[in-house]
């Protein structure tokens, strides 16, 4: 059972095409990683997937059924998407943000307390669970927002679609690593993760396989280690870069020429 | 009346995801205000006493429902509605309801004058039991209704897309919160005119108290509400007694010089807008 299938997908929700001829396929605890240059379409095959912007053709199955075949209640319990700006601006404290992840469920009070506790710890927040959210630094305030995801779907297991845009770009790098720990985490228990990312390196140790999108479409699509070669680094983002192995472990690690 | 108007107050900062929207942005009480003055100055002389006020409250009811219905139609497109237009779309509205309003009472003779300023200014001075009636049935179906939706303001706080992704019908939610205000606010309007600052202000005390949680908010906006009106209504009616002061003009006495203090100090309490 794939939990994402995209067959031949195109979105032009403006007039001009955003995104043409997507094909791909995700399995159950898997990763997959989006990469390409700014305006390639990484955000857009995200708001895609998760519904934000219509598909112009082709078709998009999500666990084998199209959007519109399953309940909202039921889809918010299955997928969860962070979008890379959050516009929140009312004083809720971090607790209460992270808390609105399980507003979709009904698993009671006790079950949701458990969640709520291991995500903040997953995400490093349980201090600052009774701070007010507009006051937090853009780093603590991505690790919430990520948190609160992280909440809406930490029990889907199995048929769980994560979408994460760009989740690490105000993390330090401890930070970062807690984030990939989680992710990792999730996929381990069969949730299946997309996410855009721009950092190489990080995506390369932690996605299955690697989507490289350029213009709208898919340039190139498969492990970190077949994908990030040289040559098609320098063809999709039109730099010279070093491909070697990394010392420690079994990926590939891009170097700046 | 003042729960009506603290409980549509939240409701609607909750929709518009700030902390300064209140019903009067979307065109209601001004839509209401024309309706009123039209059948003042168009329709008085034929009417009197019991049945003139009658009318003027369901012209005002009326002249709200036309504002909401012709601002959210602006606003709503094939995309689904946008609250940023509708916030544009209301300015246009009461500027126009406004610029109507003035040509009405440029016509009107000197009696009509005093009594649509006197309508403007608010005041419970008309209460009978057919009005007291009309307003608690109101009150009760708004006050029940709106709480419901207190889980979905959270999430809409998070942001349109965000909520949806939390499994909610944004788009009916929406549509149901406007025509609750719609409701609630013009039967306010028409009842007692238009009251100043009731639904702006309480929410903010509100929400400097409880927190932004919609939960405890909409429930404690509308007994503040009550409290601030009940009060106002009491002042207006001591101050230079016997005559009685329209409320209107107490709340925004109260109101305003409480929402500068506000703007100054929003920073203490994590408010960033």
């Amino acid at each position: 059972m794939t939990v994402l299938q995209l067959d031949n997908a195109s979105a032009a929700p403006w007039g001009s095409p955003l995104l043409e001829h997507i094909s791909l396929a995700l399995e159950p605890g898997k990763v997959l990683g989006l990469v390409g240059p700014n305006g390639a379409g990484k955000s857009s095959l995200l708001r895609l997937i998760a519904g934000d912007i219509p598909l112009a053709s082709g078709a998009l199955l999500l666990n084998g059924k199209s959007r519109a075949d399953w309940p909202r209640r039921q889809l918010a319990r299955r997928f969860a998407y962070l979008p890379q700006m959050s516009l929140l601006n009312f004083p809720y404290t971090v607790e209460e943000v992270v808390g609105l992840g399980r507003m979709p469920h009904d698993t009671g009070l006790s079950t949701d307390e458990s969640i709520l506790r291991e995500v903040l710890a997953a995400t490093d927040i349980s201090q600052l669970r009774q701070r007010l959210y507009t006051r937090l630094s853009g780093g603590e305030k991505q690790r919430v927002q990520l948190a609160r995801v992280f909440c809406q779907i930490w029990d889907a297991g199995s048929g769980g679609l994560l979408l994460l845009d760009e989740p690490s770009t105000a993390l330090d790098l401890s930070h970062q690593q807690l984030v990939l720990d989680a992710v990792r985490h999730l996929a381990a228990g069969g949730c299946a993760v997309v996410l855009a990312i721009h950092d190489l390196n990080l995506v390369a140790g932690l996605a299955d396989s690697i989507a490289i999108l350029r213009d709208g479409r898919l340039a190139a699509l498969g492990s970190p280690g077949t994908v990030f070669s040289e040559q098609i680094l320098r063809e999709v983002f039109n730099i010279e870069v070093l491909v070697q192995r990394h010392p420690h472990r079994d990926q590939p690690l891009i170097i700046n020429r | 009346m003042g729960a009506i108007l603290g409980m549509s107050g939240a409701a609607m900062q909750g929709l518009f995801r700030n902390p300064l929207a209140d019903p009067s942005l979307i065109g209601v009480t001004a839509g209401a205000s024309l309706g009123a003055a039209l059948v003042i100055v168009l329709g008085a002389s034929l009417l009197d006493g019991y049945t003139a006020l009658t009318a003027v409250s369901a012209g005002a009811f009326a002249g709200g429902a036309v504002a909401v219905v012709f601002v959210y139609r602006l606003a709503t497109s094939a995309t689904g509605t946008s609250v940023a237009t509708m916030l544009l779309a209301g300015i246009a509205i009461t500027a126009l309801a406004g610029a109507l309003g003035s040509l009405l009472e440029f016509h009107a003779d000197n009696d009509m004058l005093r009594r649509i300023s006197l309508w403007k200014m608010g005041g419970m001075d008309g209460a009978n039991y057919p009005r007291l009636l009309l307003a608690t049935l109101v009150g009760a179906a708004v006050l029940l209704a709106l709480p419901r939706y207190s889980g979905t303001l959270n999430a809409l706080l998070l942001g349109e897309s965000e909520a949806r992704h939390l499994g909610i019908d944004v788009d009916r939610a929406k549509i149901a919160l406007i025509i609750w205000v719609a409701v609630g606010v013009g039967t306010s309007v028409a009842l007692v005119g238009t009251i100043a600052f009731v639904g702006l202000v309480v929410p903010h005390i509100v929400r400097m108290l409880t927190g932004p949680d919609h939960r405890t908010l909409l429930p404690a906006s509308a007994l503040a509400g009550a409290t601030l009106l009940v009060v106002a209504d009491t002042l207006s009616r001591i101050v230079l007694a016997p005559t009685e002061l329209p409320v209107g003009i107490i709340t925004a006495i109260i109101g305003i010089p409480f929402f500068i203090s506000l703007l100054r100090q929003r920073h203490h309490y994590g408010m960033q807008s």
